[in-house]
């Protein structure tokens, strides 16, 4: 039990995948103009993460080594196709918003390396465990990364005006103040994983 | 069980295993959500077209779409004046009420911005006067030219705000106070943005006249002609009526400000090379270069 609950709770700061593990960087820096938008890619990432996780971790017996990779990529690019397909149905204005980023999921080194370095080892139980720690933590800093460059770069949070956006610092939204805002927070989680 | 061997049987079966199962599922929830994703296309467009023709009315109100043409339009190439022109697909809906009155046009179209494509639907009302448009899709720079979305539909900037104008297909760009009917304010920093979006609205412009049964080839040489004056009248060997053919390349002097009154003439073809010369009142500005062709 104690294990499990350290497996969920890893993911979330001192293996988190984005400050810690430094994972995943393309959607992590494409996609966080605003905290809504890093929201729903964590989501996303996060839904792919458990099911290729748990799926994975149940196939694991199945797959000979030599062809773990292609197979792994066949596991998670079927559940971003399938996540894909489901936002278009259900929910297009996300799908609107966050359209072009889905399918990158499939290459997010996060995923794979979940797969490989944890799914690939352990139960189906503590894989899903995993899946939903490191989604989380995952979701968690894109949002905050997210709340950063909107509350700077466009005065708002979560869409709603904080300040004159005409004093907001628009670089923030634009890629040089993606990799600023992510080295800061990256400093103070180090810090904070440190004591 | 134990973990199997990676022999060549192995690895095939195991590959082709997953593949097929793969496949299996996602073509089970390709059929599952096709319709509903069919619909949710179906709406956006509905929502879209009653967003440009009809903006204030709630959603008691429908619309029927008469008829969908598609219509291609000669549209000078953005980049580069002297390279060839582009043909662009405009889609015009013809948007009547219930009781089959026909309120106006709705144009799908676009233009290449600064990055990527551009894709809007403008809505006119039976004179050609823009009555709202909608961004349906573009990849602008958030914060800069992303704010095409609600830059122009903006009633307190005067300026740039284009809903209520008389669409001519030559708005251009200003980085200036606008002065008259065809000049609209640029959004700060996003010059590229702005020019691509308005040269949107002229491909809209020409496009809504060609369904018209205006001929318009052109965008910033729309021109308003009449129609009959086009048809009916004998051209003259080498004077030719100015279509708005005015725009490519340099040294015309014919800006494709030809089409105001008649009796316009534009001697020799007002487009391809220079050494053109616009006979009669080719108004305002000759010698100058025309702003929304760079």
């Amino acid at each position: 039990m104690n294990n499990a609950l350290k497996t969920l709770t890893n993911g979330i700061l001192k293996e988190n995948p984005t400050f810690a593990l430094v994972l995943g960087m393309c959607p992590t820096l494409a996609t966080t103009t605003s905290a809504k938008n890093g929201m729903f890619m964590g989501l996303a990432t996060l839904f792919v993460l458990v099911c290729s996780n748990v799926v994975i971790s149940m196939l694991k017996k199945l797959i000979p080594d030599k062809v773990r990779i292609p197979a792994f990529i066949v596991v998670i690019a079927t559940f971003v196709t399938i996540v894909q397909l489901l936002l278009k149905a259900y929910a297009p204005a996300v799908d609107a918003q966050l359209g072009l980023f889905i399918p990158l999921i499939v290459v997010n080194c996060i995923v794979l390396g979940r797969a490989e370095a944890f799914a690939a080892k352990n139960s189906v139980g503590l894989s899903a465990l995993d899946g939903i720690g490191m989604g989380l933590g995952f979701t968690l800093s894109l949002t905050v990364l997210g709340l950063v460059r909107e509350l700077l770069g466009s005065g708002k949070i979560f869409g709603n005006t904080v300040y004159d956006g005409s004093y907001a610092t628009l670089i923030f939204v634009l890629a040089p103040g993606a990799f600023i805002a992510l080295a800061y927070l990256m400093a103070i989680v180090n810090k904070l994983n440190k004591k | 069980m134990e973990k199997l061997k990676s022999s060549l049987p192995n690895m095939m079966l195991s590959l082709v295993l997953i593949c097929v199962v793969a496949a299996g599922a996602l073509a089970g929830v390709y059929l599952l959500t096709k319709e509903p994703i069919k619909q949710q296309q179906e709406l956006a467009k509905q929502n879209a077209l009653k967003a440009v023709v009809l903006p204030n009315a709630d959603e008691s109100v429908t619309i029927k779409d008469l008829s969908i043409d598609t219509i291609a339009i000669t549209a000078p190439n953005q980049q580069d004046t002297a390279k060839l022109d582009t043909v662009r697909m405009c889609v015009v809906h013809t948007i009547a009420l219930e009781d089959g009155t026909v309120i106006g046009k709705a144009v799908e179209t676009g233009a290449t911005g600064f990055g990527g494509e551009q894709e809007i639907m403008v809505g006119f009302d039976n004179e050609g006067v823009i009555i709202n448009y909608q961004v349906l899709e573009q990849q602008e720079t958030p914060g800069l030219g992303d704010h095409i979305r609600d830059w122009f539909n903006d009633s307190t900037k005067v300026g740039s705000y284009i809903l209520g104008r008389q669409a001519t297909g030559q708005f251009e760009v200003t980085k200036a106070k606008s002065e008259n009917n065809n000049q609209v304010e640029a959004i700060t920093a996003a010059t590229i943005s702005s020019k691509a979006f308005i040269k949107a609205i002229n491909n809209a412009y020409v496009a809504f006249q060609k369904s018209n049964g205006i001929h318009v080839e052109a965008v910033s040489g729309a021109s308003q002609l009449h129609p009959e004056e086009v048809s009916e009248e004998a051209k003259p060997e080498g004077e030719h009526h100015c279509q708005g053919h005015c725009q490519h390349g340099e040294g015309h002097q014919c800006q494709g400000h030809c089409q105001h009154g008649e009796g316009h003439h534009c001697q020799g073809h007002c487009q391809h090379g220079a050494g053109h010369h616009c006979a009669g009142h080719c108004q305002h500005h000759q010698q100058e270069t025309e702003v929304t062709n760079e």
